[in-house]
């Protein structure tokens, strides 16, 4: 693969382009879901292909295929050429690459147990036993249970010199159990919603969560919730778990400092940001307590790769520094654009098929000195929320609105009832703002993200981001509630 | 790729299995995009995809497994490997026999002059609006798509059907002193696509957009625009009008068939046969796409089925199957909302007090039942007052009820427009004015 790669940029070079870059990528996939009983996915899908990524008169162009040979690599490195001259008809400047060292690297996600190695008879038994057990009452409409495994190889070379092997591998679980009685649906689900847990690791991560020990709560927590009340609505004081605090910033932080959308490059589309290059350095992004790091070299981390679709090695570097917003994720293209000597490995394709854009890394809120229990004890009035059920941001990322699975009212620092339809809405600077308690290393969780949506063609990237549960002060939560 | 070729592929995947029962799905898509902001082409891309997915039934076992590649030995090892996965699992008492040859009316959605437009063409139209707007100091984000794919499926029972389609968008956001308009045309056919229309719309719609003030937010009397309510279609779709959520009790539909639950003027049909938007004549599982009536005069009259679903509720599937097996159920792709009489002008002419949207963004489900949606508007609000438009609104974020709000529609739009829905298909739909829409918050621009 490694010579056909070379080819590849030989061709686009011999064809006009300045700079080139091909990435050919070999994924294998296992979807496994067991729903009401009944086996609802049990995919085994292999994908190989290639793409091919050109600058030729300071434009770019990118084309790619699936069929894997010499003759395939003449027409898509001349079609992606003729795509850059198009390109180049409408532009105000050449695109320039901040300069990035070549490198010859081979890297492989670490882990203790090949998914693909245990026995697909096992997953499933284990993926039944789940769904029988969150089946056992009347009330539930909808049992889940799902494991997914990736694993991608993908061989990158650049016309700079660069030549990358590296293999990630991505295995993910969890269950959900949806309650319904007269016009009400209630749902619960571990260890997170929308396909639980995933991190950059193997089978272990499986065995880790414990499912089997989760799923009678699961199932009994969804049927409580019918008969709990609805969150009434108000300005009150809220905490967040950790997977909702996962989320929050991925909405908040997280795409607001993607330098494609604060240059407007995604305004038809997924939007642009209010974080805006005069803001950097000085606004205030949240309250002295919130730190947040982007990190695409922390084990786990579904963005955690030797070397972004760049060819640039992977780093860490600040976006909130005690509340101040120092940082931006970005490309090579863009690095100038902020006065940025080297980009900070911010760039991913979904597969050989797409070109790659600028993406949310593992960004993650630094842990507080705070433990749960002390922020619950420190509320006089206010709603623990779990677990995100929906979720919407406006296209500058500033006016959000969550809503979670669970809620659970506090009243002179002790938890209470359980409330069904929790939800809390803000603006994006304020809310953080407001937080006052940032939980501890103790409470802080990686949690994967792999359904991020992104870019036109839309691209689906994955990414993790660390969190600790939070807490934050007059909030607007039970909006609709009345 | 071409039906012969198609075909040859899934008799040759359908005579390396000896399975008991064998389908073979085969899609090919050419997805080419010029992406452009701030007045410059930014992305340019043409992606090409094949895949091959091949389902075994070894009795009441089901194995799936698919490929990207479509040589011999790609070909065996897919069947291989799906047998590899029939055989580990439980046997599955519900399974479903696959089913034999179908009938089925093909639709118009095959226009060779989009199958081949080339980078130059696309680049030219994006020239004449990034030009254009330049006049006003304006700055246009946006693409412009042209596809085309071709979907077969075969089983071993003999059934094989083969469908194509092209798809054309135009899509610009221009941006005028911070303040953003919007238009879109979606069509199967390039040539349909008004370049011009796109191109004064959203800069229409920018530079009235500038300067925009706050209005608290509140019950209010609304005119949205086409694109605005297709996310209440999509949601529906979604939500409410399958045949798994409708039976599990999940949609606002379950137990309501015959029963009233939409204004009296309310009419969504699905139909995969509509000049407007023509879509897939067969479901993944081979059976023929019917046209069906989902409300008829707010009335609820049916919802979308499988064949499972179809059995669970002793009546025929009507062809609206996603991949099976799969979570989700089967869906409605091709939504339509039948049209009314008046213009939009006529609309905003009978709103004493109201705000006109342009589109929302980022709508997402807070109750599934009852169909509480909450988003936020985008690229173009505005205030009408005495009947006229007469001031541009920061943005506001909705929080209702769709099916609420589809009983208080006062006006349907006679034109329809034709927008891609995020998860799948496209659906046609009109303006509506409805009253009393709840605007929860809003936001700093």
């Amino acid at each position: 693969m490694k010579n056909f790669a070379l080819n590849a940029v030989d061709a686009a070079v011999r064809q006009g382009a300045s700079y080139a870059d091909i990435r050919i990528v070999e994924t294998l996939r296992e979807n496994l879901s067991v729903r009401n009983g009944r086996v609802s996915e049990m995919d085994l899908a292999e994908d190989l292909g290639f793409g091919v990524r050109v600058l030729v008169d300071g434009a770019w162009g990118f084309a790619s295929s699936a069929r894997v040979n010499n003759e395939e690599i003449e027409r898509v490195a001349g079609l992606a050429v003729r795509l850059a001259r198009a390109s180049a008809t409408l532009k105000r400047e050449d695109v320039r690459l901040a300069p990035e060292p070549a490198w010859r690297d081979t890297w492989i996600t670490p882990c203790v147990i090949d998914p693909f190695t245990v026995p697909l008879s096992a997953k499933m038994a284990l993926l039944h036993a789940l769904d029988e057990e969150l089946r056992r009452s009347s009330l539930i409409a909808a049992a889940v249970a799902s494991m997914s495994f990736q694993r991608k190889r993908q061989w990158m070379a650049t016309s700079e010199g660069s030549l990358i092997d590296q293999t990630t591998l991505r295995s993910g679980a969890g269950m959900a159990a949806t309650a319904v009685e007269g016009d009400d649906v209630q749902v619960r689900s571990y260890p997170s919603s929308f396909g639980g847990q995933f991190l950059s690791a193997g089978y272990e991560l499986v065995l880790g969560l414990k499912l089997t020990e989760h799923a009678t709560r699961v199932r009994e927590q969804a049927v409580e919730l019918l008969s709990a009340p609805a969150c009434p609505p108000g300005k009150r004081t809220l905490i967040l778990e950790s997977s909702q605090v996962a989320l929050q910033i991925h909405e908040s932080v997280g795409h607001a400092s993607e330098l494609d959308r604060v240059l407007g490059m995604e305004a038809n589309f997924a939007g642009t940001s209010f974080a805006t290059t005069d803001k950097l350095g000085s606004f205030q992004y949240g309250s002295p307590l919130v730190n947040l790091v982007c990190d695409n070299t922390i084990p786990g981390g579904l963005a955690t790769t030797g070397y972004d679709d760049d060819a640039v090695r992977s780093q860490r570097w600040p976006i909130v520094q005690e509340g101040r917003f120092v940082g931006y994720q970005f490309n090579r293209e863009l690095a100038h654009r902020i006065g940025a000597e080297r980009s900070v490995g911010s760039c991913r394709a979904e597969g050989w098929s797409h070109v790659p854009i600028v993406r949310n890394s593992n960004l993650c809120l630094l842990p507080g000195d705070s433990s749960l229990e002390e922020m619950i004890a420190g509320t006089d009035d206010g709603v623990y929320m779990e677990t995100n059920r929906s979720w919407s941001i406006d296209q500058k990322r500033l006016n959000f609105q969550f809503g979670c699975e669970a809620g659970w009212e506090i009243r002179n620092g002790k938890l209470g009832r359980m409330l069904k339809n929790p939800n809390y809405q803000g603006l994006t600077p304020d809310f953080w703002r407001s937080c006052d308690a940032v939980g501890d290393a103790h409470h802080w969780v990686l949690w994967g993200l792999p359904n991020c949506g992104k870019g036109q063609p839309m691209q689906v990237a994955e990414m993790s981001h660390g969190a600790g549960p939070a807490r934050f002060r007059e909030v607007m939560i039970g909006v609709g509630n009345q | 790729m071409d039906r012969n070729r198609a075909e040859e592929i899934i008799h040759r995947v359908l005579s390396l299995s000896d399975a008991d029962e064998t389908e073979v799905l085969l899609s090919t898509s050419q997805d080419d995009l010029t992406r452009f902001s701030g007045n410059v082409i930014t992305q340019n891309v043409a992606r090409s995809t094949d895949r091959l997915t091949v389902k075994v039934h070894l009795g009441r076992r089901l194995g799936r497994a698919s490929t990207d590649r479509l040589d011999e030995d790609s070909l065996k090892r897919v069947v291989a490997t799906a047998k590899l996965v029939a055989s580990q699992q439980k046997e599955d008492p519900s399974l479903l026999p696959l089913p034999p040859p179908f009938t089925f009316s093909g639709t118009a959605a095959w226009f060779p002059l989009t199958a081949a437009y080339g980078p130059e063409e696309r680049a030219n139209a994006i020239s004449r609006l990034v030009r254009e707007g330049e006049k006003y100091g304006a700055t246009a984000a946006g693409i412009f798509n042209t596809a085309s794919g071709t979907m077969a499926l075969g089983n071993s029972r003999g059934l094989f059907g083969y469908h194509r389609e092209t798809r054309a968008v135009f899509s610009a956001t221009v941006e005028a002193d911070g303040a953003s308009g919007w238009a879109e045309e979606v069509h199967r056919d390039v040539a349909l696509v008004n370049e011009a229309r796109v191109i004064e719309t959203a800069i229409e719609k920018a530079l009235a957009a500038r300067h925009p003030g706050a209005i608290e937010p509140g019950e209010y009397a609304v005119v949205l625009e086409p694109a605005a309510v297709c996310d209440f279609l999509m949601f529906m779709a979604w939500e409410s009008f399958g045949g798994l959520n409708y039976l599990e009790g999940r949609s606002f539909m379950s137990g309501k068939l015959g029963q009233k639950v939409m204004g009296d003027n309310v009419t969504i049909v699905d139909d995969a046969y509509s000049a407007h938007n023509p879509g897939l004549p067969f479901d993944y599982e081979g059976s023929p796409r019917q046209r069906l009536i989902l409300v008829k005069e707010g009335l609820a009259r049916g919802v979308a089925h499988d064949r499972l679903t179809a059995a669970r509720a002793g009546i025929r599937s009507t062809g609206h199957s996603l991949p099976q097996p799969n979570t989700v159920g089967p869906l409605p792709l091709n939504l339509i909302l039948e049209p009314g009489e008046a213009t939009l002008e006529e609309m905003i002419a009978a709103t004493p007090r109201g705000i006109l949207v342009t589109h929302f963004h980022y709508t997402n489900v807070q109750d599934p039942i009852k169909l509480i949606l909450t988003g936020m508007t985008r690229d173009g609000t505005f205030l009408i007052e005495e009947g006229r438009v007469t001031r541009p609104l920061l943005n506001l974020r909705f929080t209702d009820s769709a099916v609420a709000a589809f009983n208080r529609i006062e006006m349907i739009s006679r034109d329809q427009v034709t927008s891609e829905a995020f998860f799948g298909g496209s659906f046609v739909a009109p303006a509506l004015k409805i009253s009393r829409f709840h605007f929860t918050s809003v936001s700093e621009f």
